[in-house]
């Protein structure tokens, strides 16, 4: 059974060495860029991360991270993005560095608002690793103390907005740029690679109709425990927990949206009734899906 | 009787003012910053009816602004925002005063308050300003967000560069509204059939409330009872609906004293009245002054 490293919460993460906040478990900022902070990053437990955007960025020395397996150097003004579905676990490193994790229906919402979801989507099962130019790491380090400070504000009516409202503008200036920067990429382009990237298309294509690894399997012409191998190699877990997880994930955002009720995501999702549907849902999320509702839906952000 | 019509005079870009810095029909900047004051042409004008929403803030010094033929002075520290609507005139400003202003469109006023999940409702705001206290922290934060504001808008268009901008308006609207606003009451569910009707009532006012002043007007034009509809309005502003018709027309009625400088006789004749004793009548029941005292 997956551990529930869902909550990133202070308890998990936090330091002494580290500045943190978290806003409503929503919204988390973690930086160590104060001179009062040393520049040793001791080493974290392996936390599996099911719903957030990762995004670090380091400005000087050297942060080792392993992300599913793969062993990362995140070099000076290095950026790294790691999506929902992957695990991450940091070593013992020398650097100073700024990282901000948001719910990634949240970041989803932002790219349908400001009209670039068509440009990019946040697909789950993956990072990206790029190399940024100086002044643009200048430039998110001032949007990065934009949003500590807003955190820090006093609590007063919609703050979630004004949050959301400067992570829109960080996102602006980043999807601007994004075709500029030089990508390392991690992962050799082998036809196991090949395999992977076609299940996870045929994931997003089928999610709603099919939970089982044998159709996948049989859809990609392989035996379910190559398919599972394969999952276990690029994510660590095996093809069936991988399925469940992006289903989660997109059910998730479903209910965020707030356009449909949980009869209708039920049916959505062929689900053969509500309560299997409820069951379901809470067996890998934790919660039920009216709780779920409860806590992250896009009204809950306006009412408080 | 004479149909007036008001021509949209966009004051910002007329009368040889360079903006700052702007996005066209969007966002306009302006700041004295760099020693050069961009609102200089406005200096000793007649009054002009902005369509335009304004959000000023005054860093150093003091400048008084006639708004609605009322006099008001923006000392250190202070915002005016002023609505659609507004009749304004720029009247003084010491030596130092550092301020920065932003100009929204409506196109951008409308955008903005659906970012932070608001109903913009033109009636609820026309013809309102406010005035109040930024907090020197506040204010230094909001002076960053204007910089970053203008760094970018300088930059070479890009696809994001409006959302870009509204994002720090979001932030500064919110500010706006939690410090104005807190009693209006705009929290409605779009969806819900009682606010579709609510604004479509708002909407019909606006058309109509040089003519029609009954509240069974209004309903009819609806298909509901008045009844309904008084209560339609309670649920969504805290006002019935005659109050807003009466309040509606007082306002239309100083703005067509303001902006055209029209007799009495004039205005009870342009707002349908049967006579001017009548109309003051009225306006005394609403403002409790009768319209002399302007």
């Amino acid at each position: 059974m997956i551990s529930q490293g869902d909550a990133l919460t202070a308890d998990k993460v936090k330091d002494d060495n580290v500045f943190f906040t978290s806003y409503k478990g929503k919204y988390i900022l973690m930086d160590n860029l104060d001179e009062k902070y040393s520049l040793s990053v001791k080493s974290k437990e392996e936390v599996f991360n099911t719903q957030y955007v990762y995004v670090t960025v380091v400005t000087r020395g050297t942060l080792h991270m392993r992300i599913s397996g793969v062993d990362v150097d995140v070099k000076e003004n290095d950026y790294i993005v790691v999506m929902p579905c992957m695990k991450v676990e940091v070593f013992d490193s020398r650097c100073r560095f700024l990282c901000f994790l948001t719910q990634s229906h949240i970041v989803n919402d932002i790219y349908e608002r400001i009209g670039a979801s068509n440009q990019a989507g946040i697909r789950c099962f993956c990072f990206h690793h790029y190399t940024l130019p100086k002044s643009h790491v200048d430039m998110i380090i001032s949007e990065y103390n934009r949003m500590k400070y807003e955190h820090a504000r006093e609590n007063y009516k919609r703050k979630e907005v004004c949050i959301r409202a400067l992570l829109t503008a960080y996102e602006c200036h980043m999807f601007e740029r994004l075709g500029d920067y030089t990508e390392h990429n991690h992962y050799e382009n082998t036809r196991q690679r090949e395999f992977f990237q076609r299940f996870l298309d045929f994931l997003s294509l089928y999610c709603k109709k099919e939970r089982s690894v044998q159709f996948y399997a049989d859809r990609l012409k392989i035996t379910p425990k190559y398919l599972s191998n394969l999952t276990n190699m690029y994510t660590g877990f095996s093809a069936s927990i991988v399925i469940d997880q992006y289903v989660a994930y997109s059910i998730k955002r479903m209910l965020y949206s707030n356009e449909h009720n949980i009869k209708k995501v039920s049916d959505m999702y062929h689900f053969p009734s509500q309560s299997f549907f409820g069951r379901y849902f809470k067996r890998i999320v934790g919660v039920s899906p009216n709780a779920y509702i409860k806590e992250h839906n896009k009204k809950a952000t306006i009412e408080e | 009787m004479e149909n007036h019509s008001e021509r949209k005079v966009d004051v910002f870009t007329t009368k040889g003012m360079v903006p700052t810095c702007k996005l066209d029909g969007q966002i306009l900047l302006f700041d004295n910053f760099s020693g050069v004051n961009p609102l200089l042409p406005l200096d000793g004008t007649e009054p002009v009816k902005l369509w335009q929403m304004t959000i000023f803030f005054v860093e150093e010094g003091k400048c008084a602004f006639s708004i609605n033929n009322e006099n008001i002075i923006l000392k250190q520290g202070q915002m005016l925002v002023t609505h659609e609507e507004c009749v304004l005139s720029f009247r003084d400003a010491t030596e130092d005063i550092k301020y920065f202003m932003f100009v929204l469109y409506p196109k951008t006023v409308y955008d903005t308050f659906a970012d932070i999940h608001l109903n913009y409702n033109k009636s609820q705001f026309c013809y309102s300003y406010n005035v109040g206290d930024v907090k020197k922290q506040d204010m230094e934060y909001f002076h960053e967000m204007y910089e970053a504001t203008k760094t970018d808008m300088m930059r070479p268009a890009y696809k994001y560069q409006i959302n870009y901008a509204r994002c720090f308006l979001n932030v500064i609207l919110t500010y706006i509204i939690n410090q104005f606003h807190q009693n209006a009451d705009m929290q409605a569910d779009p969806s819900s059939r009682q606010y579709d009707m609510f604004c479509r009532f708002m909407e019909e006012l606006n058309k109509h409330a040089d003519k029609e002043r009954s509240v069974q007007f209004y309903a009819s034009l609806l298909g509901i009872t008045s009844k309904y509809l008084s209560y339609v309005c309670l649920q969504y502003s805290r006002r019935n609906a005659s109050t807003w018709i009466d309040e509606y027309v007082v306002a239309k009625a100083r703005a067509l004293q303001n902006v055209h400088h029209y007799s009495i006789k004039r205005i009870s004749q342009e707002l349908n009245f049967i006579s001017p004793s009548s109309f003051t009548r009225f306006f005394k029941r609403v403002t409790g002054n009768p319209p002399t005292k302007w």
